[in-house]
């Protein structure tokens, strides 16, 4: 019945995968690009040295915080456009999905213009006598997680928007009827049923975050290595495409593992505590 | 609609729930988060017009000549025509593959259907670049690195599960009474695929297609590391010019014309499906 | 949201449609010329070069350039990758991608009998090999602000000073290499002596504005005014002056570092004559004034007679004679080990 789209993905998706993680299984001799054989050397290289171990720290923290600051401004963006009336609720949608649409490349160059030490916002906040010298917003971890949210947000309101909608609003105008603080409807009955987006929309922007390439090249001033960057290093800067292919196999275990344990573990537990 | 149905009684957002002071800040702190989000954008818009061959802000003087200059735009226009044709291949493609694999998967029980289910979403978890890469080496040494078709075939399958995604929603809500009633009419199960389960599952394909349209024209790293010779994408060469010459300001101005194509678009999807139920359909899926 | 409202669906989607066919339908091709694939760098170094040497070369010999973008590390990585089905005839490359190119064998030899001009070309252009000779070149050398640095750094050795802290960047990610051998020499006389450049680096460190990273990286750096000095390419510069970003070129007194870049055959192609032919465009006297205005290469042709309003720009063959070359062979081979150092030990010492 699913022959067809089955070898499609099999040969689009999972060959070309398995074909680099096996690359990643060799060791190339000295000055050569591919590698022969079969060896742990690449793995075991990476998953010993201090370098890459922490390299794989970096990339979590900023696929962590990333996700965190999304949730933080996701969230109640969320929970505007829910209740919101209908043409403002356009608008917001709208300025939401917005960056989605604009090239991920602009946005960066547009973070430089803001966020640099005499970008726009610095200037703003010296004229104003708020700081001394220049908050050093880019070229560093900030400026990563701060472009990585922003490109990501969409994601996560759309997530949970998703779950949110479902919510009977009888519901809560009954707990407000009874007499609930509205800061208690929220906690109490809005968030517990949007768990379930919420989580999702979280796992899914660390996931993308993760393996974002062009936003930490371009906002990160060579000063931050993520995975993904240091495997392009891997390949363009010293032609190692065997230890380039092992980085890559490295991130690919994480991303499928944190999205294994989500399906296995957090979902169920969500789904029993929305069911109380 | 599922859209309509939901009850717009009320006017403010947490109207009822909170006073005054409490909807203030609430305002405020939306209008931050929108703030947030379109200036790194307007940045770049507002600085096209600088009479700067580079980017400064505040721009410095006014000039539209960086979206005149029709020499300077050629290339940007080829791989504009480009990615408009690659977006409506892989569209269709991840049309016809979404449509497929959703109505099996809703419809049909079998051993290993929570595997397909993966594998048919994985791609919107992998990493872009591994996909990129492990595709990269296998094309190329198979020689199929020509034309359009390498960026195609990645583009078709990243797309797809967001397909995948909407019509399944819609096949949930679908009324499966229409489709036996046509059958048992004595209508062909082809006819009926047509005029009765097609019909139905519109919305869904609808959003996925939008979805996946925008998600092809808008991606980067893959049509980066797959485009063939004389086959670039606009993303691609913008990423390209850029990190040869940062951002001028008819890369600017180019990025202005392709948000005015954007902007038109969304109109046109507002129009149609409602930009709202087309986005959260194809990213949180059933509802 | 009002204009929506007049317009019904179909015709919204009809418009959609019809504009949509309207935009994609492919340009029709005219003649019959040769279709020649270049790997090159993108930007305004592509827009310069088809003006300069392109454009001529596609009218002389019918032939149809068509462009692949990207840089010489990953032209070098496609042309490995699709060895055995090359889609490229021709690619640009640094010496160390050339160094790369001829031990994996995907570099077809050319002819340098049949390549016009060649013996009016610098003999340290060509290849003892018989690959293609390096078409132009440039020096590495400093690169500074002339409207904030007043007395620029005359050597390597001077960018430690303590006046120009907070000012100086050096290259990141794809760089970093050629500045260990370039400091190793400037330091020991020697590239070998990486340790110490190693040391040099990490203790410079701490007092650097940056890292940079692509060149576009360099120069947005150089006009948001987050650094006013670096360790650059004099080609590179003058391409960023042409902009108006005021930076000028200082050679070291210890000398630069000669940075050659060639158009190379790919293994497997069948049109080798036509990348002999291109060669000797790049080396057209009547051309290589337009090079050396826009993209700051000093000519290649030893024939080539500049306006000296250009020449004044660029570095004087003096000043070349007492270049030097980087030990590519040391890089390719220790690069490995170099990268992990360098992200391991420098990279955090880096406050940015």
């Amino acid at each position: 019945m699913l022959g067809l789209p089955t070898a499609y993905f099999l040969l689009i998706v999972a060959y070309p995968l398995a074909n680099l993680v096996r690359m990643g299984f060799s060791r190339p001799e000295r000055g050569r690009v591919f590698g022969e054989g079969v060896s742990l050397a690449n793995y075991v290289e990476i998953l010993t040295s201090e370098l890459y171990l922490e390299t794989l720290l970096v990339t979590f923290r900023i696929g962590l915080l990333s996700a965190l600051c999304a949730l933080a401004l996701g969230l109640p963006l969320a929970l505007y456009i829910r209740r919101a009336p209908p043409v403002l609720r356009s608008v917001i949608v709208f300025i939401t999905i917005a960056p989605i649409l604009i090239s991920i490349v602009v946005r960066a160059y547009g973070w430089m213009v803001l966020l640099s030490n005499r970008g726009v916002v610095n200037s703003a906040l010296m004229n104003l006598g708020m700081i001394d010298r220049p908050l050093r917003l880019i070229f560093n971890e900030t400026g990563v997680v701060i472009g990585t949210a922003h490109v990501l947000l969409p994601f996560m309101v759309l997530a949970i928007l998703g779950s949110v909608q479902t919510i009977d609003r009888a519901l809560e105008d009954a707990a407000a009827s009874l007499g609930a603080r509205p800061w208690r409807v929220v906690f109490d009955v809005v968030l517990p049923l949007a768990l379930p987006g919420i989580a999702a929309g979280t796992v899914l922007v660390f996931i993308l975050a993760v393996g974002s390439f062009v936003t930490p090249v371009l906002l990160g001033g060579q000063l931050v290595l993520t995975l993904p960057m240091a495997a392009m290093q891997q390949f363009n800067s010293t032609f190692n495409w065997a230890f380039g292919s092992a980085l890559v196999g490295v991130l690919l275990v994480a991303v499928m593992a944190t999205t294994l344990l989500f399906d296995r573990v957090l979902k169920r537990r969500l789904a029993r505590l929305a069911a109380r | 609609m599922s859209d309509t149905a939901i009850p717009q009684i009320r006017s403010g957002p947490l109207d009822g729930l909170i006073g005054p002071v409490g909807r203030a800040i609430w305002g405020a702190l939306i209008l931050a988060i929108c703030v947030f989000i379109l200036a790194p954008i307007l940045v770049v818009l507002v600085a096209s017009v600088s009479r700067t061959p580079y980017l400064t802000f505040p721009p410095s003087g006014f000039t539209l000549r960086w979206f005149t200059d029709l020499v300077e735009l050629r290339d940007y226009f080829a791989a504009f025509q480009f990615s408009l044709l690659v977006a409506a291949l892989a569209t269709a493609m991840s049309l016809a593959i979404g449509l497929w694999v959703a109505l099996v998967l809703t419809r049909r029980d079998f051993p290993g259907k929570a595997a397909l289910s993966a594998l048919f979403m994985s791609p919107i978890i992998l990493p872009e670049l591994a996909l990129a890469l492990g595709l990269l080496q296998y094309l190329s040494q198979i020689g199929a690195v020509r034309g359009m078709l390498p960026t195609l075939l990645a583009h078709s399958v990243v797309c797809a599960p967001y397909v995948i995604r909407t019509v399944q929603a819609s096949a949930l809500r679908l009324d499966r009474n229409l489709e036996d009633s046509a059958l048992s009419l004595g209508a062909k199960p082809a006819r009926v695929l047509w005029d009765v389960t097609l019909p139905l599952l519109k919305p869904g394909l609808l959003s996925g297609g939008i979805m996946a349209f925008v998600i092809s024209f808008d991606n980067v790293t893959i049509s980066l590391f797959l485009a063939a010779p004389g086959a670039t994408t606009l993303p691609a060469l913008l990423f390209n010019q850029a990190s040869e010459t940062g951002l001028n300001t008819t890369l600017a101005a180019v990025c202005a014309m392709l948000t005015a194509f954007m902007l038109l678009l969304m109109l046109v999807v507002e129009r149609l499906v409602g930009l709202e139920r087309m986005a959260t359909s194809a990213v949180a899926g059933k509802r | 949201m009002s204009l929506s409202r007049t317009l019904t669906r179909r015709q919204t989607l009809l418009a959609g449609l019809a504009s949509g066919v309207m935009l994609a339908r492919p340009r029709i091709a005219s003649a019959a010329p040769t279709e020649f694939v270049m790997g090159v760098n993108g930007g305004a170094a592509y827009r310069n070069l088809y003006n300069n040497v392109l454009r001529h070369f596609e009218a002389r010999h019918n032939a149809k350039v068509v462009p692949v973008f990207g840089s010489g590390s990953e032209l070098l990585n496609r042309v490995l990758a699709e060895r055995s089905r090359p889609t490229m005839d021709c690619f640009v490359t640094f010496q160390g991608a050339w160094l790369v190119g001829k031990a994996e064998g995907v570099l077809e030899k050319v002819d340098y009998n049949k390549i016009p001009h060649i013996d009016d070309v610098h003999d340290f252009l060509k290849d003892p090999d018989g690959y293609a000779p390096f078409v132009n070149f440039g020096a590495w050398g400093i690169v500074y602000n002339k409207d904030t640095v007043r007395t620029p750094p005359r050597s390597f050795k001077a960018l430690w000073d303590r006046a120009y802290d907070r000012k100086v960047m050096l290259g990141g990610v794809y760089h970093w290499q050629i500045h260990l051998a370039a400091f190793a020499y400037a330091w020991t006389g020697d590239q070998k002596n990486i340790d110490v450049a190693f040391d040099k680096v990490k203790e410079l460190a701490p007092r650097l504005a940056g890292l940079y990273g692509l060149s576009s990286d360099t120069q947005s750096k150089f006009q948001q005014g987050i650094a006013d000095i670096a360790p650059w390419y004099s080609y590179t510069a003058q391409r960023v002056r042409q902009l108006g970003v005021p930076v000028a070129f200082q050679m070291p007194e210890e000398g630069g570092f000669l940075y050659p870049s060639a158009y190379h055959a790919v293994k497997g192609t069948q049109k080798v004559e036509l990348v002999e032919k291109l060669i000797g465009t790049f080396y057209d006297p009547e051309l290589q004034p337009g090079l050396a205005r826009e993209d700051g290469f000093i000519p290649s042709n030893k024939k080539t007679v500049l306006p000296a309003a250009v020449a004044a720009e660029l570095p004087t063959m003096e000043e070349v004679q007492r270049c030097h070359h980087w030990d590519w062979a040391l890089i390719n081979r220790d690069e490995g080990a170099w990268l992990n150092r360098w992200n391991a030990e420098v990279r955090r010492l880096v406050r940015g």
